[in-house]
């Protein structure tokens, strides 16, 4: 049982080990599948090796940490709750502002070269600026506004930089 | 002569309103954030970086190499004001620095650091002058197998870079993978997944200010202020210009500890990977050793700050040499710098010495120029630096996001690049909130093509790879030592590791 519980303190570190370790093994392969693999493979199979060895090493280290402090915490207060795994993701405000950053940079990057710069630029700023808090009509509406027509005349005016335009400016 | 020819060209070539207006830009910008805690010199210049693309070779590159000029100097204002390095190399200045600000004396400290900085700073970019044509030289007479070795030498830095070798060791590797993706001297396509985008390889730029910056705002969220709010005794006592033109003169009383002090910050500073914060750290405790003062030091001594500042600054002159003449770079934000000479299709080592000799002493002296324009310019920004490092993160994200998007899509008018970037900036918070050093990715992206060229190219002239190729050349033996010179500290830690480990379980 200890193993199962040491496994799941350090689950998502394990998770974050095997995705590296599964692009590298995909990488290889397909470097191994190459007609001039001799030479292809000159660095790639030994840092593939030595990460794969490397990956191995700190999979026991975490895991075997892990059952140890598993079984001292189950020794010194049997009712005590595991404490939280290093992966877990931060407080709800945390996660919600990191979500409404995500989310709106997405929108932004997506709608960049279909509305335009200048107004996307606008509304992706605002709208941070407003969930992350900010009320005030000069943060919110004045300060975007003032930024982004500095960046506009700065890389399209004076440094003739074509940035994306869409159905908007 | 020619060198001084090329010399006198390079100074020439400063006498240009544009140069002087971003050497002076760059200084600001690199002490304002610089100063906020978190916004670290590497992602200050990789901010800017896109922004150099439409500009002239000389006044870009001297507008990235002032700002981390300034960022050096820049870390260590939090540091003293509220004990927040800026940057990991304002640690040790902040032992003394806030110290001295408890006692009522930071604006002392502040004129301290501004004038160790300037001068750390102007003998780090004299040595520059002086030692590159020596070092490029040299580094002249290394074929693929040295250069090879040279690679290797700065991937051993990745040890050093964090507490966990492995983490350290999985995140390089991770970064050479990555650095080897797109098409290769033999014609072979590895890693592109079909995208034509990448058969140049992962772009470099979006990929640091994905990877540095993007991540940096979501660390960035969790903070109401980088720094929290200053106490507003301290932001009026800041205001004290008497005090901190005394601080800038109490320097001047300390002519050894600073010569010193500059010199250790050069000599480490031109190693790979050492950086800043080893040079400041090596100095802060030869300076305590020497020093009539040993026992005031960590407790507000004025040559605590001087050892610190001078040191990190100076360290800039040895990063410079080793980043131009080797193109290894020395840390992070050199790492960023050879993105800011590539964007202007430069490629930083032996070759560039060559073949653009008046830009790169135009580079050099320009710093030396910096070092005087930091005097006015720090002592400037220190004496207003409690408002901008209570700037809330709420008005600060926002504005770095989109300078960041659209300098990633001003290198090449691509949108391709912006999906690199947030597709880095993924990978970058990942790993930071696994604590995987983001460096050592960095430096394997930027080392992985280099090794696998210099190695397809050694082996493409022996016709086969064997140790023997090393071993039948000098150079690539004196390489092989200082290899494992470089390698014997990380040996010495992993057996103390082990030996400890071993003990404690015999132990219980």
């Amino acid at each position: 049982m200890t193993w199962i519980a040491a496994f799941n303190r350090v689950k998502y570190e394990l998770v974050v080990l095997l995705l590296i370790f599964s692009y590298a093994t995909y990488y290889y392969l397909e470097v191994y599948a190459l007609s001039s693999r001799t030479i292809n493979l000159l660095l790639i199979g030994p840092v593939y090796v030595a990460l794969a060895l490397s990956t191995f090493f700190l999979i026991v280290l975490k895991v075997r940490k892990a059952r140890s402090e598993t079984e001292g915490a189950v020794s010194s207060d049997p009712s005590q709750q595991a404490p939280e795994e290093s992966g877990k993701i931060g407080d709800s405000a945390v996660v919600r502002d990191g979500l409404v950053f995500g989310i709106a940079t997405i929108l932004y990057v997506l709608l960049l070269d279909k509305v335009g710069f200048v107004v996307s630029s606008f509304l992706y700023v605002m709208s941070l600026i407003y969930f992350l808090g900010n009320r005030s009509f000069w943060l919110t509406i004045f300060l975007p506004a003032v930024v982004v027509g500095f960046l506009y005349l700065t890389m399209v005016v004076l440094l003739k930089f074509p940035l994306p335009e869409g159905w908007l400016i | 002569m020619s060198e001084l020819s090329s010399l006198w060209a390079g100074i020439s070539l400063l006498a240009d309103w544009q140069v002087i207006l971003m050497m002076v830009l760059g200084l600001i910008f690199g002490i304002i954030t610089g100063a906020i805690p978190g916004f670290s010199t590497p992602l200050a210049i990789s901010v800017m970086l896109p922004l150099t693309f439409g500009m002239e070779s000389l006044p870009a590159i001297v507008f990235l190499t002032c700002i981390y000029a300034g960022g050096n100097f820049g870390s260590s204002i939090s540091a003293i004001l509220i004990n927040i390095p800026g940057s990991p190399q304002a640690i040790v200045t902040g032992l003394d620095g806030y110290p001295m600000t408890c006692m009522g004396r930071g604006n002392e400290a502040l004129g301290l650091a501004v004038a160790a900085s300037a001068i750390g700073n102007l003998i780090g970019a004299i040595f520059l002058i002086l030692i590159m044509p020596l070092l490029v030289k040299f580094a002249l007479s290394f074929g693929p197998p040295e250069l090879f070795l040279v690679g290797v030498i700065g991937l051993t830095v990745i040890a050093s870079l964090h507490r966990s070798f492995l983490k350290a060791a999985i995140a390089g590797m991770f970064g050479v993978l990555l650095g080897t993706i797109g098409m290769t001297s033999a014609g072979s396509t590895r890693g592109t997944w079909g995208l034509y985008e990448l058969l140049d390889g992962i772009p470099l730029i979006p990929a640091l200010v994905g990877l540095i910056g993007f991540s940096e705002l979501f660390v960035m969220l969790q903070r109401s202020y980088v720094a929290g709010k200053i106490e507003d005794g301290v932001a009026h006592s800041s205001k004290s210009l008497s005090k901190l033109l005394e601080g800038f003169r109490m320097t001047f009383r300390y002519p050894i500890t600073l010569l010193r002090a500059s010199t250790i910050g050069v000599l480490i500073g031109g190693l790979p990977g050492a950086g800043g914060t080893v040079a400041s750290v090596v100095s802060y405790n030869e300076g305590r050793r020497w020093s009539k003062n040993a026992s005031n030091f960590g407790k507000g001594e004025p040559e605590g700050v001087i050892n610190a500042e001078a040191a990190n600054n100076a360290s800039e002159g040895g990063a410079l040499a080793l980043m131009l003449a080797l193109g290894i770079p020395g840390g992070l934000a050199t790492a960023v710098l050879i993105g800011g000479f590539m964007l202007q299709g430069l490629v930083p080592g032996p070759r560039l010495f060559l073949d653009n000799a008046p830009l790169l002493y135009g580079v050099m002296t320009a710093q030396v120029f910096a070092s005087f324009m930091l005097l006015f310019f720090g002592l400037l920004v220190s004496f207003y630096a409690a408002k901008i490092i209570s700037v809330p993160t709420s008005i600060l994200i926002p504005m770095i996001a989109l300078f960041s998007i659209v300098g990633t899509y001003a290198v090449k008018l691509l949108m391709f690049d912006i999906y690199i970037m947030l597709a880095f900036a993924v990978i970058g918070i990942i790993l930071r909130k696994f604590d995987y050093p983001l460096i050592a990715v960095i430096l394997g992206l930027i080392l992985g093509p280099i090794l696998d060229g210099q190695l397809m190219r050694t082996y493409q002239g022996a016709g086969e790879l064997s140790f023997s190729i090393f071993l039948n050349r000098p150079l690539s033996v004196l390489l092989l030592g200082i290899l494992l010179l470089s390698l014997l500290p990380l040996a010495l830690r992993l057996g103390r590791d082990f030996r400890s480990r071993g003990w404690k379980k015999t132990n219980g």
